[in-house]
């Protein structure tokens, strides 16, 4: 893999772990390789208070937390694929991907 | 009145208790866990006698009913002496294993001992056997627990001196000062730099800051966020201030967050942003003309 895409990568998933840790308490990370090694699978996956509204939280500027607002659309940017699976009271889980 | 649940147990360890010092330290040897390389013989029995003694006090006066916990204050001589010997023993480099194989190495002596007295009922020795089992299991894990907390402690210590040593503010010309930044910034971190870096602007009446992140691994929104804050705050105490280091790589992640410097000025490397910095205090760097 090249610098700037371990860069980005790494990147977006201290991003979306540092979220798991300032709104949902800490939580638990889950490494995957796909079965032909093309890609590499972050999971992250928290038991805080959830996110209400997806698509508002991943857009430009929108923060609860005092922060710029970028994070969330920003780690998206920065992987090849990305997840959000979040409700009120369920926890989040934010699944990201880069090519190998 | 004794209690009938631990008056075998409590029996040999009055009737007997230098033996079951012995026997117990003779285990430590047997099972590899004596560490006669860190600690002197007569260090270790001193040890094992101090540890046994609180623990009989504890087995005589904290069981009630079959049932103890070692949080309660008829178990505080035992957590006390723990409290010291694990503090010595996680300063000398003893493993975690090693201090609780140690301890569960009494269970030994006090079997044998059970087994030798012919006048217990096997239906009593089973129970009795279950209650030492019990005593010193619970021994074992507070003594490992104890363990982990001393070694959080240095971890701690560690981290706070870490921290303290890895924000220097460097005065690389009058009036023109540095920030090498290395690794991760999270928030107490930046704190700190923050607070340094303001302090040393007066101190020094500086009037450049370079803030070099060319240490720093990854860049997110909330280092992003840090470090503008921090350049923010110096140019509210009347200084400049110009962050370098930012790789390629670095440059692309910024731009793909979205995040915009503003007013901040960047430079790639530490060298252009001292070359700026100085003609900004008023100096210029000349080569010597040889004649």
């Amino acid at each position: 893999m090249s610098a700037v895409r371990i860069t980005r990568f790494a990147t977006a998933v201290s991003e979306i772990t540092r979220n798991a840790i300032v709104h949902g308490g800490g939580g638990k990370i889950s490494i995957y390789l796909d079965g032909r090694n093309e890609y590499l699978r972050v999971e992250c996956r928290d038991q805080g208070p959830g996110i209400e509204n997806v698509t508002l939280a991943m857009s430009e500027g929108y923060t609860t937390a005092g922060g710029l607002g970028k994070g969330l659309g920003g780690a998206k940017r920065l992987s090849h694929g990305f997840e959000v699976h979040s409700a009120p009271g369920k926890g989040t889980t934010v699944s990201m991907s880069v090519k190998l | 009145m004794p209690q009938t649940a631990t008056a075998n147990i409590l029996n040999i360890l009055e009737s007997d208790f230098s033996g079951v010092v012995e026997e117990w330290l003779g285990t430590q040897v047997k099972e590899g866990v004596k560490r006669s390389d860190l600690f002197s013989d007569s260090e270790s029995r001193a040890q094992n006698q101090e540890l046994l003694k609180a623990f009989t006090k504890g087995v005589r006066a904290g069981v009630v009913n079959e049932e103890f916990s070692l949080d309660d204050d008829e178990w505080e001589d035992l957590r006390a002496v723990l409290a010291d010997v694990s503090k010595e023993r996680v300063g000398r480099g003893v493993t975690p294993t090693e201090m609780a194989t140690f301890v569960l190495a009494l269970k030994a002596p006090l079997f044998t001992r059970l087994e030798a007295m012919t006048d217990i009922e096997s239906g009593k020795l089973i129970s009795d056997v279950l209650m030492v089992t019990r005593l010193v299991d619970a021994f074992a894990i507070y003594t490992n627990e104890i363990f982990i907390g001393e070694r959080d402690q240095i971890i701690e210590r560690q981290r706070q001196e870490m921290l303290e040593l890895s924000t220097p503010v460097v005065e690389l010309w009058d009036r023109v000062l540095t920030l090498p930044l290395i690794g991760t910034l999270d928030s107490a971190r930046a704190q700190e730099v923050m607070e340094n870096l303001l302090e040393t602007i007066l101190e020094r009446q500086a009037e450049v800051v370079i803030m070099d992140i060319t240490g720093v691994g990854t860049v997110d929104t909330q280092v992003a966020q840090h470090l503008l804050r921090a350049a923010a705050a110096v140019r509210l105490m009347g200084a400049e201030c110009i962050i370098s280091g930012i790789s390629p790589m670095i440059a692309q992640t910024m731009v793909q967050l979205g995040i915009d410097v503003g007013t901040v000025s960047t430079r790639s490397s530490i060298r252009t942003a001292l070359a700026d910095a100085l003609q900004k205090v008023g100096y210029v760097i000349k080569t010597s003309e040889v004649s």
